[in-house]
């Protein structure tokens, strides 16, 4: 995908379309961590194209972004191999989201096509990172289920949608990486979603894994 | 075996031991990169792709000096052992590194000039910016200069080049050839 990267992915789900490229391991820069420790760092750079949207977005990361940015970091570092990364080195994950449909289900592909990446780019990791997301509408007798899974735009900013959550999973180890809950939401609807997602980041992982076995190892993932 | 992908189970940790590539979890090796799996004498993944290389304490690297002042110069680090790096790293090679003997009467300037590819060994990790190297080897110095004529300066002595071409002697920590 991204020639001058070490490792890249792009992926698309539905309507969204997203672009990781993974640099790295290379010199930490003097802004990243602290100068006393020498572990290296895995940076994340989260950004919708200015062109994603249907209103244009700027050039300068918003607060969204920076927000999104997090997410990624939390939702991959659960999966690096530190240890394996030589001393004092920095990692860069860059993810452009050439076109979104909705903020929570491009940070969730984010989270995936990221993983991909630095699985491309021969970081060692644990396990492949897959996201996944889910909006929480109220129920009525003619929806049985109130949980959409990785919703579109019209579904997640819809005026009776009560909350979101965006859940980064490790389906390999059975484990989750990162969990975000937003909204009021009672406990049953959680916890139903946390199975919905979970199921879901599986079968996705599924999917994954049959594209990198059928691109060649260690060639460019796509 | 098929390309393994990161989280893929490949066997039992009694069975066999993890090598590269590869993580013990939970009485299980795991892989840890994209590959083919190896099953003997370790189970490993070899990669398609090579790693890149990164300077580590020890090493032999290779480059170019951009910038002196009379404490250190700095070099712009491109090939670590022989392998090139994707992208540069910086070090210093200090006063006091540069050479093994008479530590104090070593002169930044009449040693490197800015352009010069110079081969040094990694001391440290050094600061937040540069790794510490030294030229404190007769192997390691400057292996290639020009001179101010322009023209490709030949080691006359461990410490002086002369330019073929104006016949001028310039200074240099120069690296014995191999």
């Amino acid at each position: 995908m991204v020639p001058a990267a070490n490792g890249s992915a792009f992926m698309e789900a539905g309507k969204i379309k997203v672009m990781a490229a993974v640099y790295g391991p290379r010199q930490r820069p003097a802004s990243a961590g602290s100068t006393s420790s020498s572990s290296p760092v895995l940076l994340c750079d989260f950004k919708f194209a200015p062109f994603a949207s249907p209103s244009r977005r700027g050039y300068l990361k918003d607060s969204s972004e920076r927000a999104a940015s997090l997410s990624l970091l939390r939702a991959l570092e659960p999966a690096v191999r530190y240890e394996a990364l030589p001393e004092r080195s920095a990692v860069d994950v860059f993810v452009t989201v050439l076109e979104e449909d909705g903020v929570q289900a491009s940070v969730a592909s984010a989270i995936t096509c990221a993983s991909v990446a630095l699985a491309d780019a021969g970081i060692e990791l644990y396990d492949l990172v897959i996201g996944c997301s889910a909006a929480f509408l109220p129920s009525s007798p003619d929806t049985p289920t109130n949980v959409l899974l990785d919703p579109t735009v019209v579904e997640s900013t819809h005026p009776s949608c009560t909350g979101s959550l965006i859940m980064a999973a490790m389906p390999s180890l059975a484990e989750v990486a990162h969990f975000e809950l937003d909204g009021s939401v009672s406990g049953e609807e959680v916890g139903e979603s946390i199975d919905l997602a979970l199921d879901a980041c599986a079968s996705l992982h599924g999917a994954v894994k049959a594209v990198i076995a059928g691109s060649g190892s260690g060639d460019t993932v796509s | 075996m098929a390309t393994a992908i990161p989280g893929q189970a490949l066997g039992n940790a009694a069975d066999f031991a993890a090598g590269s590539g590869t993580y013990t979890r939970h009485g299980h090796v795991y892989a840890s990169v994209i590959g083919l799996p190896k099953t003997k004498p370790k189970v490993e993944v070899v990669r398609g792709k090579d790693a890149t290389a990164v300077p580590s304490i020890g090493a032999i690297v290779t480059g170019t000096i951009v910038r002196i002042n009379p404490r250190w110069a700095t070099l712009k680090v491109m090939v670590v052992e022989s392998v090139p790096t994707s992208e540069d790293f910086q070090g210093i090679i200090r006063l006091q590194d540069v050479r093994a003997t008479e530590k104090e009467k070593v002169r930044i300037d009449r040693s490197f000039r800015p352009g010069d590819i110079v081969r040094a060994r990694v001391l440290s990790l050094g600061d937040a910016r540069n790794y510490y190297l030294s030229t404190a080897e007769n192997e390691l110095g400057v292996v290639f200069a020009t001179s101010l004529g322009g023209a490709t300066m030949i080691p006359v002595s461990w410490e002086q080049m002369i330019c073929p071409k104006t016949r001028v002697v310039e200074y240099r920590k120069c690296a014995k050839p191999e």
